[in-house]
């Protein structure tokens, strides 16, 4: 229990670190997709490396959502309740091109700063 | 073998267990509390539960009959709990587009900090939360999740519970009950909190906070905290005043009070909306109880069969170990024997190992020596505290028994005033003050501001004020004294041998014998009472006749008050044969207040006649309700011969008085003869022989404050 503080410092950080580019990578993910639904979101981000836990992500889409960033539509489906596929907006494509010149600048400084 | 129930979860029909619906509901529920501020909240919601069931399906497709505990449980770990979600708001006012919401909720930032690792939610009234301890219990997790909450080692905390066990059994059995598991921090359901319900209140919200916290209605709470004042209303039973009851007993009305005092100043009220959501939460009732102890007493019961057979393995280990080496020890040198003993060696490391496997993990290292001087030191302290706490009680109570009779004693006005800033200032704000302090000092909290402290400590000196200022009033009210002169009753005295003193017949008004509280204030409703602040004295005569002489004393605040007041105090004698009627006690009304009035009694009996007093007489040697010292005036009233018992027959020698019996035995002749005897004994040998006799009657202590004097002189200085 003592040495749980210094834990706690690097675990903020590293969930800070997380925290930046989640919205990046989930923007990405749907537009690869053209339409994707939350579950198939999660699954592709795990593939990737990048856990994501899907209570997380609904409440991210919703917001993003309501941003007008996104739009959805429900499709039945078979096994189970209608699902919510998920598409950018004009606006959200634009928003996303603004977010991927932000990462790759950040990505070439971060890349500079930490070459040895 | 389960009870499986069906559910209509977001439009399908899922088959599910009784116990996994509980925890789909729990989570339910601390999804609901987490996004209790969001925007799109049911939204978000129903989506995470459209999800969960999508999965359901999926699992009931695969060929599960129905869902189960593990199934829920894998579901939530996959969705992530509330406490780990990523949810930030910080990071939306930082993106861009948070500048085309302005409406956007920014969360203050403890509020979304991920709560991956602390146990603590942020509110707006939280501390650290007291908790049994799940994972490291061994029967219910109390002493782990106390030893947590102090920061001590769970194992010392044990330790210190089984050496009290006797004293411990009940708080460990109302903790395991009362206080949450960390298996519901975990899961995030609503936990109830003890608040004051101020938009319920009546004085301070008390009643209506614990009616909330235990869902019962509120006015069973209240009634329940004005009983005991009821009983004394209806005079049944209620506390005496002299015994001191069970602290909880429902005739004992100041604990209601001081309960009720304390809980208004410990528990806080409801602040934000969510302090009153957790105040109404999910009502602590008997099934949620009864499930909880049964499941740790379960986990118990298996613990404890694996223990035990841990100790049935080892047993056998070690009886085989030694059986071995017994046939080693009988068994010749040779190679079977090396073999043997190599085999043996084989055998002890498996055995090693699995001693090693069954040694249960080594709980972290604290520093064992310190913890154990921190828990003697507060014992010590709390055996320190204790007494002093209870001798303020004692009196705290004590005046508040006395109340009615104070309307006898004080002039209203400032006096009334004074009375009660000293009671409640001076004596109560300290134990109050210690009590807090107390609490504060065991679970750690430093939130005793300055500002409370100070506080309490003016309203002290305050107290200490009010009651100097009303000892120096009522001091001077009693600073002069005076004697009536002295009367005679004319004792016919022809052929009387022996004086018989008797009181008068008594009617049922008369006695003080309280038996009861409601006697007490009964006889202290009426516009006058009696005391029985008499003093009778036998002494020799200076001729041949019985003599009876009386006088009245009073104190006042002036000479001419103290003789009027002295004046005023009624009595009467009579006689009838050889018997003598004195009066035992006599009035004192509200209007000329007690002033220490007294009634001095001389009955001079001459040498070889007898008295004997008769036990219904029931008046004393000495003054009982006495304040101050015996006036100011050296007198011959006070002294004089005193001790007599009851129903004994005196004779009057030339000595003095003696037992009838005695001066047989001694032989000593009843001479008739007139022996010059100076009468005016000394004050010395009086005052040093003087015995308090102990009265019949229950009466108030004596209340010789003799620094009281003092103030009197000091009052009488200033020419209050």
């Amino acid at each position: 229990m003592y040495c749980k503080n210094q834990n706690m410092d690097i675990q903020n950080t590293q969930s800070q670190m997380r925290k930046g580019v989640l919205e990046f990578c989930i923007l990405s993910v749907i537009k690869q997709g053209g339409e994707v639904y939350p579950g198939d979101i999660a699954t592709k981000m795990k593939e990737a490396n990048l856990h994501i836990l899907e209570g997380t992500l609904y409440p991210l889409l919703t917001r993003l959502k309501n941003a007008q960033l996104l739009t959805y539509r429900w499709v039945e489906s078979v096994s189970g309740p209608p699902r919510k596929y998920f598409s950018l907006t004009e606006e959200g494509q634009l928003f996303y091109k603004e977010l991927e010149s932000t990462w790759k600048e950040m990505a070439d400084a971060v890349q500079l700063l930490t070459a040895q | 073998m389960k009870k499986v129930i069906n559910i209509n979860f977001q439009g399908t029909i899922i088959p599910i267990e009784e116990t996994a619906y509980e925890i789909l509901q729990k989570y339910s529920e601390s999804l609901r509390r987490h996004f209790a501020k969001e925007e799109g909240r049911d939204e978000i919601i129903n989506d995470i539960e459209t999800r969960i069931s999508e999965l359901f399906s999926e699992t009931l497709k695969k060929g599960a009959t129905c869902i189960t505990d593990d199934n829920v449980n894998a579901v939530i770990n996959s969705m992530g709990r509330p406490e780990d979600f990523d949810t930030d708001g910080d990071a939306y006012s930082d993106t861009s587009f948070a500048q085309q919401k302005t409406t956007e909720n920014t969360y203050p930032a403890n509020n979304t900090q991920p709560n991956n690792y602390n146990n603590t939610q942020s509110h707006t009234t939280s501390g650290k939360r007291l908790f049994r301890d799940e994972n490291h219990k061994i029967l219910g997790g109390v002493c782990s999740g106390v030893a947590n909450y102090f920061n001590i080692d769970p194992v010392i905390m044990r330790i210190v519970a089984l050496v009290f066990s006797s004293v411990v059994l009940i708080p460990y059995i109302v903790i395991w009950i009362v206080v949450p598991s960390s298996a519901t921090q975990a899961i995030g359901s609503p936990r109830k909190r003890l608040f004051r319900d101020t938009d319920n209140k009546k004085i301070a919200g008390v009643c209506a906070g614990l009616a909330q916290y235990f869902g019962v209605n509120t006015r069973l709470v209240r009634i329940l905290f004005l009983l005991p004042f009821i009983s004394i209303v209806f005079r049944m039973n209620h506390w005496s005043g002299w015994g001191f009851p069970h602290f909880l007993s429902l005739s004992f009305s100041p604990a209601a009070t001081i309960s009720y005092l304390i809980l208004w100043i410990l528990v806080p009220e409801t602040k934000t909306t969510s302090d009153k959501l957790e105040m109404k939460g999910k009502p602590v009732d008997l099934n949620s109880i009864k499930n909880t102890v049964q499941n740790d007493l379960n986990e118990f019961k298996d613990k404890a069969q694996k223990w035990g057979k841990d100790v049935s393995g080892t047993a056998k280990k070690w009886s085989k170990e030694v059986s071995n080496a017994a046939q080693n020890f009988t068994k010749k040198n040779d190679d079977s024997n090396m073999e043997n003993y190599s085999s043996n060696i084989e055998n002890d490391n498996n055995y090693n190992q699995q001693q090693l496997a069954n040694i249960p993990p080594k709980t972290e290292k604290r520093n064992g020596i310190p913890i154990i001087l921190k828990v003697l030191g507060y014992i010590i302290l709390g055996l320190i505290i204790a007494p002093i706490l209870l001798s303020l009680f004692g009196v705290g109570i004590g005046f508040m028994a006395v109340l009615p009779a104070t309307d006898f004693l004080l002039k209203s006005g400032w006096e009334t005033v004074l009375s009660w800033g000293t009671f409640f200032l001076f004596i109560w704000v300290p134990i109050i003050g210690i009590i807090l302090w107390f609490f504060r000092l065991i679970t750690g909290n430093r939130g005793g501001s300055s500002a409370i402290r100070a506080t309490f400590i003016g309203l002290w000196i305050l107290g200490w004020m009010c009651f100097f200022g009303l000892f120096s009033f009522v001091g001077h009210d009693f600073s002069h004294s005076a004697y009536t002169a002295p009367t005679t009753f004319d004792y016919k005295d022809n052929n009387v041998k022996t004086m018989v003193v008797r009181a008068f017949p008594k009617d049922e008004y008369s006695d003080w014998d309280n038996q009861d509280f409601s006697d007490f204030l009964r006889y202290f409703g009426n516009d006058s009472v009696k005391i029985p602040n008499v003093a009778l004295k036998i002494e020799q005569s200076k001729d041949d006749h019985f003599h009876v002489e009386s006088a009245a004393y009073a104190n006042g605040k002036s000479k001419e008050e103290a003789t009027e007041l002295a004046s005023k105090i009624e009595y009467k004698f009579d006689q009838k044969d050889s018997t003598l009627f004195v009066p035992a006690d006599f009035f004192i009304n509200r209007i000329d207040k007690f002033r220490n009035q007294r009634l001095y009694i001389k009955i001079f009996v001459p040498i070889g006649k007898q008295i004997i007093v008769k036990g219904d007489v029931k008046i004393h040697h000495n003054i009982d309700i006495n304040i101050g010292p015996a006036g100011m005036h050296k007198n011959n009233w006070d002294n004089g011969d005193n001790y007599w018992d009851y129903d004994i027959v005196y004779v009057m020698t030339a000595e003095g008085l003696k037992r009838l019996d005695e001066d047989k035995k001694d032989g000593t002749e009843k001479s008739n003869t007139d022996k010059e005897k100076s009468s005016n004994t000394n004050d010395d040998e009086n005052n040093s022989g003087d015995k308090k006799e102990t009265s019949n009657s229950k009466t108030v202590s004596n209340k010789t404050f003799t620094f009281y004097n003092m103030a009197a002189l000091l009052s009488n200085k200033f020419s209050l």
